[in-house]
């Protein structure tokens, strides 16, 4: 039976089925706004790796000679880059070598880029991961394989 | 109209009413969802099925997952053959227990169709160990596979 109580029962409603229809939570505005941060993380994904890899491509004979010979170069590096020991020599600079595979890579958020040269000795493979942000080289490891 | 009758007319067109916003928000959502950067979608869908496809080939360790993982991996042919052989040879795998993936990045160049790094720790016999990948993906398929 309808009573006066009921009454108090149409202002809830009224509120529960607003918030259905988007006048208190805009579901669409909500969607709009998780686009367009997604969207703007994928401008800045690839705007990331094309800078990154202009730098690579302009520093990359400062980058072979320091990870082969252990030649430094004051323009190779970035602030951030780590010295961990990676300057040792590889290979004399009168041993020939052919560059197997050179590709850069990223993923969606990445603000370095990572670059992986693979390099083919006479008696021995020799693979370098190289990290870069837009000021130079970050991180760099190289492992050799005897063939 | 008796008050319980207004009471149902009111529930109903309200009723009525929020299907019809729903509907009406839906309309936006599809418009606004076209708005989707799809750039790099591609990449980080195939890389997650290009991982699973290392991870069973990393986990073979006896005949049954050796057929299992042939059968399923997306590998060429020349690929499968120089990876599996014939039949299960237990020197030819690595006997992996445990993949970590620490790391997955694509190559935007496909001039060798898209190249995966995968880093990852694995748990082999002797401990857990550092491995990457460089995975060459073409034609829906991975054609080569180089690992250090």
């Amino acid at each position: 039976m309808i009573t006066r109580r009921w009454l108090l029962f149409y202002p809830l409603l009224g509120v529960l089925f607003l918030s259905g229809c988007g006048f208190t939570v805009n579901v669409a505005e909500l969607k709009r706004e998780e686009i367009m941060r997604e969207n703007a993380l994928v401008e800045s994904t690839l705007s990331s790796y094309y800078t990154n890899k202009e730098i690579a491509e302009e520093k990359k004979d400062a980058l072979l000679r320091y990870a082969l010979y252990g030649v430094k170069s004051d323009q190779l590096f970035s602030s951030s880059f780590s010295d961990d020991g990676s300057e040792e020599a590889l290979a004399s600079e009168k041993d020939p070598y052919a560059i197997v595979y050179d590709k850069y890579f990223t993923a969606l958020g990445a603000t370095s880029l990572r670059e992986i040269i693979v390099m083919n000795f006479e008696e021995k493979v020799v693979y370098i991961n190289a990290l870069w942000d837009k000021e130079g080289l970050v991180w760099l490891d190289k492992k050799v394989y005897p063939t | 109209m008796t008050s319980k009758k207004w009471f149902i007319l009111i529930l109903l067109l309200l009723t009525m009413g929020f299907f019809f916003f729903l509907f009406l928000q839906g309309k936006d959502i599809k418009k606004i969802e076209s708005l989707r950067d799809h750039r790099l979608t591609k990449y980080e869908y195939l890389k997650f099925v290009v991982y699973e496809d290392i991870v069973r080939y990393l986990r073979v360790h006896d005949e049954e997952s050796y057929f299992q993982a042939k059968n399923e991996v997306k590998f060429s042919a020349n690929l499968k053959r120089s990876l599996f052989g014939d039949e299960y040879n237990a020197a030819k795998f690595p006997g992996v227990s445990q993949v970590s993936l620490i790391d997955a990045q694509y190559t935007l160049d496909e001039s060798e169709g898209i190249v995966f790094y995968y880093h990852l720790n694995v748990k082999v016999k002797d401990g857990v160990k550092p491995l990457s990948f460089m995975v060459f993906y073409e034609g829906d398929m991975i054609t080569n596979l180089i690992a250090f």
